[in-house]
């Protein structure tokens, strides 16, 4: 018996020491830049999903459009005008599927910043002139604040994504080991309570 | 090998969930309450093993390990997957509740083949008894890729297509499994031989113990 412990102990170790090790399902993510949403779809563990389906339906679930991802998981399109929210489903085959929901603030976001550049004093009238350079650096307010945002874009998306994985870690490895024991032991208390049932009801 | 949320149809999921309902029932009725704390060991070991990457071929593929626990557990792999499928779409986030039976059914299933069909081949002494649990092992991953084609049928694009698919993407685990099923069906049955499903003579069916 002793040595069949340690060999489930030994089992269970080169189990664990394979960790941490990539899971299984998909992921798909997408986000606002400019005009265009850019999506990225991968197996969790970084393992990018090519020739993956990609549809995207509005706020009605109305498809409006479908794609194929490339080699690198991406696909992109251009903002589709008149949705206020976008749903992006990735069906990434053999039972694989994923979506990523852009809301109407991010969509919205980008759309405020193209009217910024257009009427930038309407928005704000009572602020400074925005359109002024600031600080002879001859930039407009205006103007940095695009580049921030666009940069702020960049520097934020591979963050959402990894937001998006979800990914678990040793806690939730031992979280389940202890619902198995949890269930272990009920299963015993439910056999000793039989077993102690059956000896009261025919006492020797 | 789990099959998403929101992939498959309303006759499939409720079928799934069916059977999978009803070889939990079995499973449970069978399982023996000496063997609990085995199938506790199991249960975990499932849990863990698709967090195990084979990073070899086209997809994405990881390890089930059904052949291994249908040998030890026979019907009662029903419960203990299950069990183990509930702990992983909660923590992982893998598979997912609707399709819950399903998975079951496809990952159950040819562990209760494998107890069924290699009981009286792996005890053989020798090189019979260490292929038959390799193949065990491999076999089981190869009739849960079939299952799962079967599953998607409606869905896919066709049976043939996803199934070859599907075996190919499984063949390294195919292998690695094959592997440690024999490894541990030639420790147990030096160790703990009394673990393993007893040939034909015996029969796996009158392992049942108790009411």
């Amino acid at each position: 018996m002793n040595r069949f412990c340690i060999g489930i102990a030994m089992a269970a170790a080169v189990l664990l020491t394979a960790l941490p090790v990539q899971a299984h399902k998909v992921t798909v993510f997408g986000w606002v830049e400019g005009e265009t949403v850019h999506t990225e779809s991968k197996f969790s563990g970084g393992k990018r999903v090519n020739a993956g389906k990609i549809e995207v339906f509005n706020q009605n679930n109305e498809k409006l459009l479908e794609g194929i991802t490339d080699g690198g998981g991406a696909f992109s399109f251009p903002k589709p005008a008149g949705a206020r929210e976008l749903v992006i489903v990735l069906v990434a085959g053999m039972g694989h599927t994923n979506h990523w929901k852009i809301t109407s603030e991010e969509l919205g976001a980008a759309a405020a910043e193209k009217q910024d550049t257009v009427r930038p004093l309407e928005r704000q009238p009572t602020g400074p002139d925005r359109a002024e350079p600031i600080g002879g650096s001859g930039l407009s307010a205006e103007a940095v604040e695009r580049i921030v945002t666009r940069v702020m874009e960049k520097k934020l998306a591979p963050l959402q994504a990894r937001i998006a994985e979800q990914a678990w870690g040793l806690r939730d490895i031992v979280a389940g080991f202890g619902y198995i024991l949890g269930l272990m032991g009920l299963a015993s208390y439910l056999h000793y309570r039989k077993t102690e049932k059956g000896r009261n009801d025919n006492p020797k | 090998m789990h099959i998403s949320e929101g992939y498959l149809s309303g006759p499939v999921l409720v079928s799934g969930a069916v059977l999978a309902a009803a070889g939990t029932a079995i499973g449970l009725k069978r399982l023996d309450y000496d063997r609990i704390a085995q199938a506790g060991i199991l249960a975990s070991a499932f849990f863990v093993a698709s967090l195990v990457h084979v990073p070899i071929g086209p997809a994405s593929a990881h390890l089930i390990l059904n052949g291994i626990i249908g040998l030890l557990l026979g019907w009662s792999a029903f419960p203990v997957i299950l069990a183990a499928l509930v702990l992983q779409g909660v923590f992982f986030q893998f598979g997912g509740i609707t399709s819950l039976g399903v998975n079951t059914v496809i990952m159950a299933t040819p562990a209760v083949a494998a107890h069924y069909l290699g009981a009286r081949w792996i005890l053989r002494p020798g090189l019979a008894g260490t292929l038959a649990a390799f193949f065990c092992g491999a076999g089981a991953v190869a009739l849960s890729a079939l299952i799962m084609a079967a599953a998607l049928i409606f869905t896919d694009e066709g049976f043939f297509s996803v199934a070859g698919t599907a075996v190919a993407v499984h063949l390294p685990v195919m292998a690695i499994e094959g592997v440690i099923t024999a490894i541990c069906v030639g420790f147990l049955a030096k160790v703990k031989p009394e673990l393993l499903p007893r040939p034909v003579p015996d029969g796996p069916a009158k392992e049942r113990i108790g009411p």
